[in-house]
């Protein structure tokens, strides 16, 4: 009932049959019914008859961020380290077994890499996380390491034995690293933590969840690692080898050729591949459905767990009423993460074909 | 490579002054060299690693294990196989470790007794191990394995008990027999039984149907008339089998096998109850590997049992084939005809690479989206607005309006369609142009050239996209969740009963029955073998076809190579 300017009283009828979805509900943070503070919540199905469906997008778009950083982080230096490493110094008759192998990778059906991370990585990471945290730390240290000690070896053993020789070294002196960490971690981490999740949470304040995004990274980065070594590979395989082969014969060492000719040449190939990967890993759904916990929670923790948008989508939409505002929040969402892929991807293919281009000039 | 050799030589001459000399490292870079090839090592050990921790643990779910008797020292006695063992870490309420003892899991079975299939038991109160040689291992069709020793068995005509002389091979001769009137059973009730009720529902259909027509004239009357005889005659055979089914329960329950577990309860079972009895402690090699052969073959081509926790993966391994062919017969020609005209008969322009780029990117939106699609539009709008056309009379129960195998293939067969657009321009930009001309200088019209000339040439490479496409789509669940996949379907979509090919039911999936079975299951520890065993399977499955995938495209790359173009 309004009053005009008159002073007439009159009806208006105000039309709203969703009144708890627009766009601040579904972006700002929300005072609740029973919360002190506004906050953002999703909750889509109350528990009681009265409680109003919280539908905040804000922590769902969070995870799937989440998810796909901490993915980020741990694939992109493995495979641009593994692409260089193939493309550039790697022999012809080993390049014929790891390329079929890591492209192999990608084709493994995600839901057995969630399975594993939630069914297998999870415990494993919960019994022994300081064990493997300290064990991701230390391999590049071993890997310098083993360098040292097979370098002092003196020339005249080391020219006898077969050229690839150094591969088997290197894998022999990582096994032997990752046996130390295993042997010594629990050792270490009695002396000086006590218990390491203990003091995590006690002197930290960290908590920790068994299915956490430190699981989640390393599955989903063995998801889209394949994505990102392929590309990259190729893009530094394409580089016209004239260039290359002046450099070297200039006098550059094959590190050099490598450093400062064929990764800026291939420079964009590489941004797209990182690129491709990342549209990826925010759209995957059953390893963040299978290896988190599911619980929409806005922190940057990495040992705590999150529920992304895709995941979100899976579990709710078969129980959604047709036409609903859930059923219609979930296809926003399902948008969103369209949108985010299709601006990535074509951003990554329009760099791929500027790449195309530079080398058919070059 | 060339590149690699010339920097052999290089190396050495650069490293052939002396020993640890850091500078030229720095400067051969070869410290950057070596993390690199650290990097490529480990993702190398994390596929072997992931790979072999599948197959290994998929195979030995089958293997049987010793059935251990655990004496601790309070005096509790403990029967099982060793399922797992740990440290368990007593920890207070902020988490500090009060104390680690290490610890075995049995399953010890006998769900319907103890109410627990797993029992944790700390070594530290282990007083003896021993390993009794008449324990059985019974594995059920309820209640999950039983760990029990035999007390004897009744039949109509006699008893035995476990003192006879020859019991062993008696017990071995009735449970075979129990498991012969088990198939009988079996085969009446999901054959005749199922066969009769759905004829019998199509009768009534058409009656009602009929009825609906309010048209009274004489043809429909007769028409009428003549399905209720039939009806009634289907009836009485209906109720025939019933009897039949009956009858033969009631003779199967007179056949009882009595067991007693190790706590020294009794449990009576009839000898149709159980699926495979085994003395696991006396079995030797070759019995182990034939009992392995057996659980293998169950597991293949059997149905499920309790809640997808036991018995086979049959349907589940159908429906991904079956689903996978709908998929790839949709595919295919789509994916092969737009390649076609993008490559060979489209003018190349901008809007030629939009529509590649626009390719490229459907393969980068993630699978739920498709899901989404393929819920709004293909269920929900072709299926819903189907039923409304064709199925009026079974409205408001959806037909063709809800998930099911045709639609989850169809989304699917978008989903992997960039695959095989993708291969197939490849695979035709690998035609050599001398063929292509010379068909056109002889003559032949641009589709004689294409269907003549070009197609076949490319047709090892449009078969790899497909069969990668294959591989992608036999792997993917997700969009699969939410149109039409289910954790239990009824029937196959693939019977004997006109049309054959039920394409609106829903169907079972390997990669969903690995998320069902891992982390909806009651009883996700009892389930555990048999995902690693699903995992195993799909992994098989998905591997295979990527193999073929690389098998041809080397074989045609081969062929390339060697033509003289």
């Amino acid at each position: 009932v309004v009053v005009d300017v008159l002073g007439n009283l009159r009806h208006l009828f105000i039309h709203n049959p969703y009144p708890e979805v627009s766009f601040s509900t579904l972006f700002n943070k929300i005072w609740y019914e029973g919360y002190s503070e506004p906050e953002y919540i999703w909750q889509s199905s109350a528990a009681t008859e009265e409680a109003e469906p919280k539908k905040s997008l804000t922590p769902l778009i969070l995870g799937t961020v989440k998810g796909a950083v901490f993915a980020m982080i741990f694939a992109i230096p493995l495979a641009l380290l593994g692409a260089i490493y193939t493309s550039q110094f790697m022999s012809v008759r080993l390049r014929k077994i790891v390329k079929p192998a890591i492209e192999f990778m990608a084709a493994l059906p995600s839901v057995i890499l969630g399975f594993l991370g939630a069914l297998f990585f999870a415990p494993l990471l919960e019994k022994h996380l300081f064990v493997i945290l300290i064990s991701v730390i230390s391999i590049p240290c071993f890997a310098i390491l083993t360098l040292l000690a097979w370098r002092s070896v003196p020339k005249e053993i080391t020219r006898k034995l077969p050229h690839e020789a150094d591969v088997t070294i290197l894998v022999l002196g990582l096994l032997a690293g990752f046996m130390i960490c295993v042997w010594l971690g629990p050792v270490a981490e009695k002396i000086i933590f006590g218990d390491f999740k203990y003091w995590l949470s006690n002197v930290l304040n960290i908590t920790y969840d068994p299915r956490n995004s430190l699981v989640v990274g390393f599955v989903m980065g063995f998801a889209v690692i394949p994505i990102i070594f392929t590309i990259c590979e190729d893009s530094l395989n394409s580089v016209p080898k004239h260039l290359v082969t002046a450099s070297l014969s200039c006098g550059a060492t094959q590190w050099q050729t490598a450093v400062r000719v064929v990764l800026p040449v291939a420079l964009s190939g590489i941004y797209s591949a990182i690129m491709i990967g990342f549209g990826r890993a925010i759209g995957e759904t059953m390893i963040v459905l299978m290896a988190t916990g599911n619980t929409p929670i806005m922190d940057f923790n990495p040992l705590k767990g999150f529920r992304a948008l895709s995941a979100n989508i899976a579990v709710e939409i078969p129980e959604a009423p047709i036409g609903e505002s859930l059923y219609r929040v979930l296809f926003l969402s399902g948008l969103i993460l369209f949108s985010i892929t299709f601006v990535v991807n074509t951003l990554a293919e329009l760099i791929r074909l500027r790449l195309r281009r530079k080398f058919s000039a070059l | 490579m060339k590149k690699n050799k010339n920097n052999g030589i290089e190396n050495k001459t650069l490293l052939e002054s002396g020993g640890l000399d850091l500078k030229k490292m720095m400067k051969l870079g070869e410290p950057f060299i070596w993390l690199a090839g650290a990097g490529t090592a480990v993702m190398m050990f994390m596929i072997l690693f992931i790979v072999s921790l599948l197959l290994f643990e998929g195979a030995v779910t089958f293997w049987p294990k010793k059935i251990s008797q655990v004496y601790m020292k309070d005096g509790a006695v403990y029967a099982g196989y060793v399922s797992d063992r740990e440290v368990y870490r007593e920890q207070d309420s902020q988490g500090k470790i009060l104390n680690e003892t290490p610890r075995i899991q049995l399953m010890a079975g006998n769900r319907d007794i103890t109410g627990e299939d797993f029992i944790w038991i700390d070594l530290p109160e282990v007083e003896k191990i021993m390993y009794p040689k008449d324990v059985m291992l019974l594995e059920r069709r309820e209640w999950g394995k039983m760990v029990a020793w035999p007390v004897g068995f009744r039949c109509p005509k006699r008893e035995f008990a476990v003192g006879d002389s020859d019991f062993k091979k008696q017990l071995k001769k009735y449970l075979s027999e129990g498991s012969k009137r088990y198939r009988v059973m079996r085969s009446l009730e999901k054959g005749v039984i199922s066969n009769l009720s759905y004829k019998i529902n199509r009768l009534q259909k058409k009656i009602k149907y009929l009825e609906k027509r309010q048209v009274v004239d004489f043809k429909n009357r007769t028409k009428r008339n003549d399905l209720e005889i039939e009806l009634s005659s289907q009836l009485v055979l209906f109720e025939k089998a019933r009897a039949q089914l009956r009858e033969l329960r009631d003779q199967d329950s007179k056949f009882i096998l009595i067991m007693r577990t190790q706590d020294g309860d009794e449990a009576e079972m009839t000898f149709t109850h159980v699926v495979r009895a085994l003395w696991p402690n006396q079995m030797n090699i070759f019995g182990k590997v034939s009992t392995y052969f057996s659980r293998l073959k169950e597991f293949v081509f059997e149905e499920p049992r309790e809640s997808n926790t036991a018995g086979g993966v049959f349907p589940a391994l159908f429906g991904t084939v079956m689903m996978t062919l709908i998929m790839t017969l949709a595919v295919v020609p789509f994916g092969v005809l737009a390649a076609l005209y993008l490559k060979e008969y489209a003018k190349q322009g901008p809007l030629v690479s939009a529509i590649r780029i626009a390719v490229n990117n459907l393969a980068g939106v993630p699978s739920i989206v498709f899901g989404m699609f393929g819920l709004a539009f293909f269920v929900y709008r072709v299926g819903g607005s189907i039923d409304k056309l064709f199925f009026p009379d079974s409205l408001p129960t959806p037909v063709f309006g809800t998930g099911g195998i045709l639609w989850a293939s169809l989304t699917l067969a978008l989903l992997t369609l960039p695959v095989v657009v993708v291969a197939t321009e490849e695979a035709l930009s690998f035609v050599p142009k001398g063929i292509k001309e010379g068909s056109l200088a002889c003559g032949a019209s641009k589709w004689q050239t294409v269907w003549n000339v070009i197609l076949p040439s490319a047709a090892p490479g449009i078969l790899t996209g497909v069969i990668l496409a294959m591989s992608r789509g036999a792997g993917e669940v997700a969009p699969l969740m939410i149109t039409g996949v289910v954790k239990l379907a009824p029937d196959l979509p693939l019977d004997g009963f006109f049309p054959f090919f039920h394409l609106e039911r829903k169907f079972m999936h390997l990669g969903f029955h690995i998320y069902d079975v891992g982390f909806q299951s009651p009883n996700v520890e009892a389930a555990m073998p048999m995902v690693y065993a699903s995992t195993a399977l799909l992994l098989l499955v998905v591997a295979g076809l990527n193999f073929s995938a690389i098998v041809l495209r080397n074989r045609l790359r081969k062929k390339l190579s060697g033509s003289s173009f």
